[in-house]
């Protein structure tokens, strides 16, 4: 079969998924106490024909099955609904925090990459202490929670030392223009990037110095060696490339790691991107923005799977 | 003639373990095949690998004796010297192509590993044609990861790649073993072809007396990390001297002979234990008190105490 063909029906199969996804999500915050007519009135004595009227207005008075065909039915026309709490479109709200989830997971991503790549084969290569030191940091980093971490970082380099920002994006006053702006970025990209890529770099490093390990006791690693090839070509050639498949397949089906961790990342460190949404979101009952975000995350794990699939094969041939 | 690979008093063992290979000299000449026979387990393979300044095990290592290639020790060398002697001069072939191949490579990319290896990074493609030429594949089996070849075209591609910078000598460490009866003649005759073309020494393993007795002019018996006779091809197959050949001879099958092959009682030793004296002597049928203690020395190509001169 070809890749082309492969990819598109695994797309065809993503339908009936994330439509389960987004059935199972609305059932489940249907099912949850409380909805936004009460977060939004508060403690405020209001009269319960005015929460009549409001619930009556949002369509909330209807049964639950009539609820659910709406919201599919706007689904189905890419509509992602309103937000009662922040009072304007799903979509127009998600839009503007996206940039910002996007440029620190996908700094997290490639930061945990390539450390977790290079310490992987370091460990593997070099043995002995530097084999343990990496296993150890390795087990030692995945038990580590982000939003605990996170904390860490923020009592040490933030308020300790004081040497980066701890919270948001950018100053209050508004980045500065060009390389001084670009700098001031990483200032305060580094620490939340560094809490959400660590357990992340160290699932990488594990598999990465595991199949390794495998690879370079491989006969056709002692063959490579035998035709005059230096040690640094065959990690190059074989051992990374060999690698390379498993650690794709890591980093892919553990995409949803990272996503997780943004949530709990962008909260500690009030980074204004999709996860700190979904956490105000499930603060203010805003169910169209948890659902709208719910999706999406589900999405990009099924596309982060079908992504890891594809490269899978481009990479084995023998994957039927 | 002068040897090209001279291999004398070579010991090979286990750091802090037993002794894989105990004091065997072999000498191959430009242009000459030598056959090394055994039971798996006897050091055939230890010995290719020690030539190779290569060892699948990092405890394994050489603890004496030299391998002068062209007349140089190599055993004196730094290693980036001997690295750069691998594939240069030393070529090697293994058992079973499949996995010695690397699997997310084409057949191309091995046989130009072998070049750039060497610094050797210009006119790749007909570089690699010509190589793929020697062995009898088409070019477009460059293009061919190993799971879309053949048995026999996968040994093909690692004889090509051996052969691929003309080296002095060729190490075969049983390059037809694992492959099908129908495609082992082919490969067989591609090593004869290429070895007399290019004068080049080969050290064929084996533990099929059958390929040595098509490919070999002359032939070593090791036993137990030993080489326990060593003559020249049809003289052994005519009167082998030591027991142990003799059992080997007798244990092929002969269609010709009414009696079944012989089935030798007991195994090659394990290295950790091997017998004192001569070491086939548990095995031997013309065993005396004297084989017991006392090694027998090599002497007129055997090393048995009952052979008679």
């Amino acid at each position: 079969m070809s890749l082309l063909s492969y990819t598109l029906r695994r797309l065809l199969h993503a339908i009936p998924l994330l439509l389960a996804v987004a059935v199972l999500n609305f059932c489940l915050i249907a099912a949850a106490p409380g909805d936004p007519v009460t977060a939004l009135i508060g403690d405020f004595p209001a009269p319960a024909e005015y929460v009549a009227k409001m619930r009556q207005d949002y369509g909330l008075d209807q049964p639950l099955p009539v609820r659910l065909g709406r919201y599919l039915q706007h689904l189905a026309s890419l509509d992602l609904g309103y937000s009662f709490a922040n009072r304007m479109p799903v979509s127009t709200l998600v839009a503007a925090r996206l940039g910002a989830t996007l440029k620190l997971t996908g700094t997290a991503l490639a930061v945990a990459a390539v450390l977790g790549v290079a310490l992987g084969l370091l460990a593997a290569r070099l043995g002995g202490w530097v084999d343990r030191l990496v296993r150890f940091g390795a087990t030692l980093s995945y038990a580590m929670p982000e939003f605990w971490l996170g904390q860490l970082l923020i009592l040490a380099f933030a308020i300790g030392l004081g040497w980066l920002p701890s919270q948001g994006a950018a100053p209050l006053r508004g980045a500065a223009a060009g390389w001084a702006g670009f700098v001031e970025g990483l200032r305060y990209l580094l620490l939340p990037a560094s809490a959400l890529a660590l357990r992340y770099l160290a699932l990488i490093a594990r598999i990465t110095r595991a199949r390794a390990v495998e690879v370079l006791r491989a006969d056709y690693v002692l063959a490579a060696r035998a035709r005059g090839a230096s040690e640094t070509r065959v990690l190059l050639d074989h051992v990374l490339r060999n690698a390379a498949p498993s650690v794709i397949t890591v980093i892919g089906y553990n995409a949803g790691l990272l996503l997780a961790g943004s949530a709990l990342t962008e909260t500690v460190f009030g980074w204004p991107g999709i996860g700190r949404l979904l956490f105000d979101s499930i603060a203010a009952r805003d169910t169209p923005t948890m659902l709208a975000i719910l999706l999406m995350v589900s999405a990009s794990v099924v596309i982060a799977n079908l992504l890891t699939d594809v490269l899978h094969r481009l990479l084995d041939r023998r994957v039927a | 003639m002068t040897a090209v690979l001279d291999i004398d008093a070579l010991h090979v063992a286990v750091a802090g373990g037993p002794t894989l290979v105990d004091g065997i000299s072999l000498k191959v000449t430009a242009g000459q095949t030598l056959g090394l026979v055994g039971e798996s387990g006897s050091g055939k393979s230890m010995t290719a690998y020690a030539v190779l300044g290569l060892f699948p095990a990092p405890a394994i290592r050489v603890t004496g004796g030299a391998i002068r290639l062209a007349g140089t020790d190599l055993l004196g060398l730094p290693a980036d010297a001997r690295r750069r002697l691998r594939g240069r001069q030393i070529g090697m072939v293994f058992q079973d192509p499949s996995s010695f191949l690397d699997p997310l490579l084409t057949a191309g990319r091995h046989i130009a590993e072998a070049f750039r290896a060497h610094g050797i990074t210009t006119n790749m493609p007909s570089r690699v044609q010509a190589a793929l030429a020697r062995v009898d594949l088409p070019a477009s089996a460059a293009a061919r990861f190993p799971h879309e070849l053949s048995g026999g075209q996968r040994q093909r591609v690692l004889i090509a790649a051996a052969l691929a910078l003309d080296p002095a000598v060729l190490i075969a460490d049983e390059p037809t073993t694992a492959l099908d009866v129908t495609v082992q003649a082919g490969i067989l005759e591609v090593l004869r072809r290429e070895a007399s073309a290019r004068g080049l020494g080969v050290l064929l393993i084996t533990h099929d007396l059958g390929v040595v007795a098509e490919n070999c002019a002359d032939v070593a018996v090791m036993y137990a990390g030993r080489i326990v006779e060593q003559a020249e091809v049809r003289r052994l197959f005519r009167a082998p001297r030591h027991p142990y050949t003799q059992g080997l001879l007798a244990s092929v099958l002969d269609p010709g002979r009414d009696a079944p092959p012989f089935a030798m009682p007991g195994g090659v030793p394990p290295a950790h234990a091997m017998p004192t004296g001569c070491r086939f002597h548990p095995r031997c049928p013309l065993v005396v008190a004297q084989c017991r203690t006392t090694a027998p020395p090599m002497r007129d190509g055997v090393a048995c105490w009952r052979a008679e001169a």
